[in-house]
């Protein structure tokens, strides 16, 4: 890195250069102001917590979260509707938490090389209420296994039906599945 | 022995304290300012290969965070939708509540704040978390608030969910609702100071 009045040069490989250049001429940048922006953006990513590398990961999961639909809702509403609005109707409750990962699966199948992984990383980093998310792949079986100390018995039902659901639409069968309050425990076969 | 294929490289000038910062960073994770840069430059041309725009990305960071501060949970909207529509016909009253209550606790957190602008804090907030509900506009007077919402996708039962949620956040505001009209998809509201 050479320095000269407050501005520093800066080695970088040449087709990165070349494919930067294209896309700062496609936005009207010049080059140095979409470098300069690039990394006052990877300044601030790192403020909160992210590496170039997670970032990545995280913005192909979000970005797959808005076109498939994604919503917040508090997360107390949530609760009451997952206990006694809808004791009555558990079967109905638990389908369509099944169907609703179902078809999350299959988005994921079709758009991400190892859907098992990004299903994964959709968890982490929206299931905020899940201290642990744990997928073991080996050959044929996947080993998943979730831990929270927040869930309710019944919302630990229905996430555990989410994830079958998404694993299922991702082209697993299930082999095993334990749920206890706080924990999900599932294994998958191809 | 293979011989070491040479990269070609360029070189270009940065401001000096953006890559100050950055050395500083490729420091902490072990790695060189070359590695780094060239990482954060690869991510810049993967996310306009996704048509993404990395400061929507470095957003939609905050907002998770933002979302997970003041209670809320991401999920499939069609299946909020689907589990409003189970509640609200079991049970009304209780469904409305627990929307009303919602909104009470999410506009608290803003009232007994430290903000310079409650209201618009709390504006800003709600707009980003219903980033599914593509018109919603609220507007404060000097006496009263108005309220727009237009979202076609929402189901009559979460019209009125929502309604109550709005409602509840309003009078933690110190706002008393004046007038209402709804319609599947749609809430205007009035509302004035207590």
């Amino acid at each position: 890195m050479s320095r000269k009045k407050g501005r520093s040069l800066v080695y970088v490989p040449d087709d990165i250069v070349e494919e930067a250049k294209m896309v700062s001429k496609g936005r009207g940048e010049s080059l140095n102001l979409f470098v300069s922006n690039v990394l006052r953006l990877a300044l601030r990513a790192n403020s909160l917590g992210y590496s170039p590398g997670t970032a990545a990961e995280f913005l192909e999961i979000m970005q797959a979260q808005r076109n498939l639909g994604g919503a917040f809702i508090p997360a107390d509403v949530l609760t009451y509707l997952n206990g006694k609005a809808c004791e009555a109707e558990a079967e109905q409750l638990e389908k369509k938490w099944y169907e609703s990962g179902k078809w999350h699966g299959k988005y994921l199948n079709e758009k991400f090389e190892d859907p098992v992984e990004a299903f994964k990383k959709f968890l982490e980093a929206t299931r905020w209420d899940l201290n642990e998310v744990l997928v073991k792949q080996n050959e044929n079986t996947i080993k998943f296994r979730c831990i929270s100390t927040l869930l309710t018995g019944k919302a630990t039902e229905l996430l555990a039906k989410f994830i079958e659901g998404a694993m299922h639409g991702i082209g697993y069968q299930t082999d095993k599945s334990d749920t206890l309050k706080g924990m999900v425990l599932l294994d998958f076969k191809r | 022995m293979e011989k070491k294929r040479k990269v070609r490289r360029k070189s270009f000038a940065a401001r000096e304290d953006l890559l100050d910062g950055m050395n500083e960073i490729a420091k902490q994770g072990g790695l060189s300012l070359y590695r780094f840069l060239n990482e954060v430059l690869e991510l810049t041309l993967r996310a306009n290969e996704l048509g993404v725009n990395l400061g929507n990305l470095v957003d939609s960071r905050e907002l998770l965070k933002d979302a997970m501060e003041c209670g809320f949970t991401l999920g499939l909207e069609s299946l909020w939708y689907e589990m409003a529509e189970l509640a609200y016909a079991k049970e009304k009253n209780k469904a409305l509540r627990s929307w009303f209550d919602a909104g009470v606790w999410f506009a608290k957190r803003y009232v007994s704040g430290e903000s310079a602008d409650p209201f618009e804090a709390f504006k800003k907030d709600l707009k980003e978390f219903t980033w599914n509900v593509p018109d919603l506009e609220l507007n404060e007077g000097a006496e009263t608030v108005s309220v727009r919402v237009v979202s076609p996708r929402f189901t009559e039962a979460y019209t009125f969910l929502f309604l109550s949620f709005l409602e509840g956040a309003l009078e933690t505001f110190g706002y008393k609702i004046d007038s209402k009209e709804i319609s599947r998809g749609i809430i205007r509201l009035e509302a004035v100071r207590n």
